[in-house]
């Protein structure tokens, strides 16, 4: 059977399925790319387009950060601590190098939560400053993001630009100098830093502000920093479906030849033994 | 049925052979119909709410596919007479067509 398969005839039609399956396996992956695209961007519209909740119902104190919270819009209620107050540098706005305005919130929970309340340009301008944190309770509206990766930090931490405001500061923290006195400088929000600056207990992501309700009156905060979008992963199921479909086709098409190869082996079996040919020797 | 007295010895296995080709052919002709359907929705008016149809029909057409092969060798059917019957299926109203003509086929021999 295997030399029948290794005739002319029947290898130039194997270099013929094999080009099939090539082409069928291409439109595979294409399809399975197509999925990840699709659902990425699905998941993507889903956490945005998902209703404002509580914070509480996805994010706990001192607990890890879940995938689910990463881009949900968030209600929290607390109120601002002016002393636990942090500039991130390296920040990008807009495409211009600048500083988050990250404020300590002591929420219902009793524990800080980051709130990033916007972006300046300058860690001297008057939006820095921890004079414009409103002092009463709050309620406030956002994004809920994760806790910078490490990389991130090294990213803003070579962007050159960020220097530029802070002659002052070196490594990790250190203190800007027009922005008050006491304000932290940091090239990363992260939780396992903060904490050592603010105590515990202390949320792990932070909240990007998108709307602040505060009493009394309160001068202008930093501009706002547009909610991240986030890059979750998922398939759209019908692409995946398509992708297997063209690799199953291309699977059928090798076993067609290599059921045609054995048939084709039987008859002439079949025909050497003239006559005997009960099954399929009837050509 | 006249396909059973067929030479090759095999008989009933064809007549069972063309019946479940007979049944794929019908199967998906309907099915090519729906997912016309579904192109003009999505295409023509932006309406998704068939497209869970098309990859079910990817597998009835893969079926399709299976039954043709398995009676084509049965037959002794060439192989550009399988993929042609084959390719019956993705043209609408073509597998009906195409059906018909197999089975007088069959039942002629």
């Amino acid at each position: 059977m295997l030399r029948n398969a290794l005739r002319p005839r029947w290898l130039a039609l194997l270099a013929l399925v094999l080009a099939v399956c090539v082409a069928f396996g291409w439109m595979g992956s294409w399809q399975l790319g197509v999925a990840r695209d699709k659902g990425t961007e699905q998941a993507r519209r889903e956490v945005v387009s998902s209703p404002r909740v509580p914070m509480e119902q996805v994010l706990q104190p001192q607990q890890g950060f879940p995938l689910t919270a990463d881009g949900r819009r968030v209600a929290v209620r607390g109120r601002y601590d002016a002393r636990r107050h942090v500039l991130v540098s390296g920040r990008l706005q807009h495409g211009v190098s600048g500083w988050w305005v990250v404020t300590a919130v002591r929420t219902s929970a009793g524990a800080w939560l980051p709130v990033v309340r916007g972006w300046v340009p300058s860690p001297d301008a008057a939006a820095a400053s921890p004079d414009r944190v409103p002092s009463g309770p709050v309620r406030l509206e956002g994004v809920l993001q994760p806790d910078d990766a490490p990389a991130d930090a090294s990213a803003a931490a070579d962007d050159s630009a960020a220097d530029d405001g802070a002659p002052a500061d070196d490594a990790a923290s250190g203190t800007a100098s027009g922005a008050g006195t006491g304000t932290r400088a940091l090239r990363a929000l992260d939780a396992a830093e903060l904490v050592n600056l603010w105590g515990a207990p202390i949320y792990n992501g932070f909240l990007v502000l998108t709307a602040e309700q505060a009493t009394g009156s309160v001068a202008p905060g930093p501009e706002h920093v547009p909610p991240p979008t986030v890059q979750p992963t998922g398939l759209a199921w019908r692409n995946v479906a398509y992708a297997v479909q063209w690799w199953v086709f291309a699977g059928f098409a090798l076993v067609l030849w290599w059921k045609m190869v054995r048939q084709d082996a039987r008859e002439r079996q079949a025909a050497g033994q003239a006559g005997f040919g009960e099954d399929g020797g009837t050509a | 049925m006249s396909v059973s007295s067929t030479r090759n010895g095999a008989g009933s296995g064809v007549a069972a052979a063309l019946r479940r080709f007979e049944v794929m052919a019908f199967v998906v002709g309907i099915g090519l119909l729906i997912l016309c359907v579904e192109v003009v929705l999505h295409y023509g008016f932006d309406n998704d709410s068939l497209a869970w149809w098309s990859p079910i029909h990817g597998v009835l057409y893969l079926l399709y596919v299976i039954t043709t092969a398995d009676l084509g060798m049965r037959l002794r059917w060439s192989l550009g007479r399988m993929v042609g019957v084959m390719l019956a299926g993705v043209v609408p109203f073509f597998s009906f067509v195409m059906e018909r003509k197999v089975a007088r086929e069959v039942q002629v021999r």
